[in-house]
């Protein structure tokens, strides 16, 4: 393999031929590459977490050095809840998270209200960033922004330990607050479609290695769909929904609710995601973001993006090559270079596995 | 009266089914019935424990009910630890236990804990996004025998490495036996990085203690 073939499309056509069941040039790939991009503009990552114009900067400069399939920013885990009250602790350096949930007692609830978008917690500057973003590549590239699901919401306002103890413990109360940040959640996606983009959905707290499938059924699913139906609503089709860790027991459930893309860990096996729900969604995934991509080189990237490409690249709804989980920030952006490379060389239509040379 | 045996199966029975006040009721009823407090906590809720554990392997209990039964076990505690009758010739053994730095998610840590605290071991917690160089403090500070690390995700894996680093760097690698566990971790990478034992789960991590420090002292 000498020369890695060009892309012949740019992303949004690319996007827009595989929404559309018509012909493109190779299987796209989205690594999820979040606060790393950081990296990229030398800013530190709580005053990139605060600055419209640095979050833009950075997520743009990703998109010029990756080329990836999608860009875009947003709120993520935590956004909607700290909005809501909950306070973050953002490192320096580090991904920040939840230092002091805001419902601790139940009796505080009633003071709990749905957010203003344009005015609570960082959410203005997700907005404002999003738009600086569309305004540079927007006419490339679909972007997109990322916001956390209900349960794992819910969760950052009650804290983890508490709120799934509620699930038991305290039913009514745990439905009302998921029906509350719901509510916010709509008033932040209704915010990002006004500006024609697409919201993405990520739900790693309602992930199989924590809670029953009975659980998901009864506290995420529900209040995911009502995300999913609002976004299928206003942007034309449903979203792309991330659960980390062991999804394999709720994969149906979450092609029910509505999401069109599952975004899957490196946990679970993509055939088998392909053999059970692979004709009812696309399916993304699995790179390992740690062992391969920040600590492997080119050939092991190239190696397990083949190992992908071969299960699931004849995936009936599509396949999307990307990392299995949220890109960690001092990957070597030379990796991230490798695994868009991967599907330039090995997912290029026609794609023959059988003709690679291992 | 309830034979102590009925009385037993329902201290587990309480902690098995998230029953707090039954294992509350049942605490009461083993005191008042002269039964060892350490036999009713070690053949009484641990039992319920370790059922609870079996539940989570056969995954029908997940970790909202592993959390309920360790609420049920620590109301069950709460009333019998202040009457177990201690050898006070024999000094607890120290542990230091802590989430590594960089980490949040102490779900996990918090089962060990408790499942430890219950097997009379000296807990002394650091709670979460724990630095090496406090890690090395505490040992020093409490002389522990053992420090456990607990980690959630693979980014912050290498932290564990430094704890050892750093202990052998202060002369306290011999004196301490390290003990780690958590999504990420495997025994290929204890043994990589040279911690003494790796445990799946809280319960595994307790057995885990009791044999390295038996090998220990064995080894002196």
């Amino acid at each position: 393999m000498n020369a890695i073939p060009k892309d012949e499309m740019t992303p949004k056509e690319r996007m827009a031929a595989f929404a559309a069941g018509k012909a493109y040039d190779r299987i796209p790939c989205m690594p999820l590459v979040g606060e790393h991009a950081c990296r990229l503009i030398g800013a530190t990552v709580s005053s990139y977490s605060h600055s419209a114009r640095l979050m833009a900067e950075a997520q743009i400069k990703a998109f010029q050095t990756y080329r990836t399939d999608s860009a875009g920013i947003g709120p993520g885990l935590f956004g909607i809840a700290e909005a809501m009250g909950t306070k973050l602790t953002f490192p320096q350096d580090g991904m920040p998270y939840v230092s002091e949930p805001v419902l601790t007692d139940w009796n505080d609830f009633e003071r709990l209200a749905p957010v203003d978008p344009h005015k609570d917690g960082r959410l203005p500057l997700y907005l404002e960033a999003l738009q600086i973003i569309k305004d540079a590549i927007g006419d490339e590239v679909g972007v997109g922004s990322s916001v956390g699901g209900p349960f794992t919401a819910a969760a950052s306002i009650r804290g983890t330990e508490r709120f799934l103890k509620d699930l038991r413990k305290n039913t009514e109360m745990a439905h009302r607050l998921l029906k509350l940040v719901t509510e916010s959640a709509l008033r932040y996606i209704d915010a990002v479609c006004e500006l024609g983009l697409k919201p993405s959905i990520s739900e790693p707290t309602a992930s199989g290695t924590l809670i029953s499938t009975k659980q998901f059924r009864e506290f995420a699913q529900p209040y995911l769909k009502i995300y999913a139906d609002r976004i299928k609503e206003r942007c034309g089709s449903g979203p792309m929904l991330h659960i980390c860790g062991n999804s394999s027991r709720i994969w149906p459930q979450m092609v029910e609710l509505g999401a069109t893309i599952l975004s899957l860990d490196n946990v679970i096996d993509l055939e088998e995601a392909k053999n059970m729900v692979g004709d009812k969604a696309c399916l993304a995934g699995n790179v390992k973001p740690i062992d391969t991509l920040m600590k492997g080189n080119r050939e092991q990237v190239y190696a397990e993006s083949k190992e992908c490409l071969r299960k699931t690249y004849d995936s009936p709804k599509g396949y999307i090559l990307s990392s299995g989980c949220g890109i960690a920030l001092d990957t070597p952006p030379e990796n991230i270079i490798a695994l868009m490379d991967a599907a330039r060389i090995y997912g290029k239509y026609p794609i023959e596995p059988d003709r690679w040379d291992n | 009266m309830d034979s102590q045996q009925e009385i037993l199966d329902r201290l587990a029975e309480g902690v098995r089914e998230m029953d707090e006040e039954l294992a509350v009721q049942a605490s009461y009823e083993a005191l008042e019935n002269k039964i060892d407090a350490l036999t009713a906590i070690n053949q009484g809720l641990v039992v319920g424990m370790n059922e609870a554990g079996f539940l989570y392997e056969q995954e029908e209990y997940f970790v909202p009910e592993l959390l309920l039964c360790s609420d049920a076990m620590y109301a069950g505690l709460d009333v019998l630890s202040p009457h177990i009758q201690r050898n006070t010739a024999e000094s607890k053994q120290k542990v230091v236990i802590g989430v590594v730095e960089g980490d949040t998610h102490d779900i996990g840590k918090n089962l060990v804990k408790l499942m430890l605290e219950v097997a009379d071991f000296e807990i002394y917690d650091l709670g979460r996004d724990v630095p090496a160089v406090d890690f090395i403090s505490k040992v020093k500070e409490v002389g522990a025998d053992i420090v456990c690390l607990s980690t959630l995700m693979s980014t912050t894996m290498d932290r564990m490495a430094d704890v050892i680093e750093l202990l052998k760097k202060e002369g306290l690698r011999e004196q301490v036996l390290v003990m780690i566990g958590g999504g990420p971790i495997s025994q290929a990478f204890a043994n990589r990085i040279g911690a003494d034992a790796y445990s799946e789960n809280a319960i595994g991590a307790v057995k885990d203690a009791k044999r390295l420090l038996s090998e220990k002292r064995v080894a002196i």
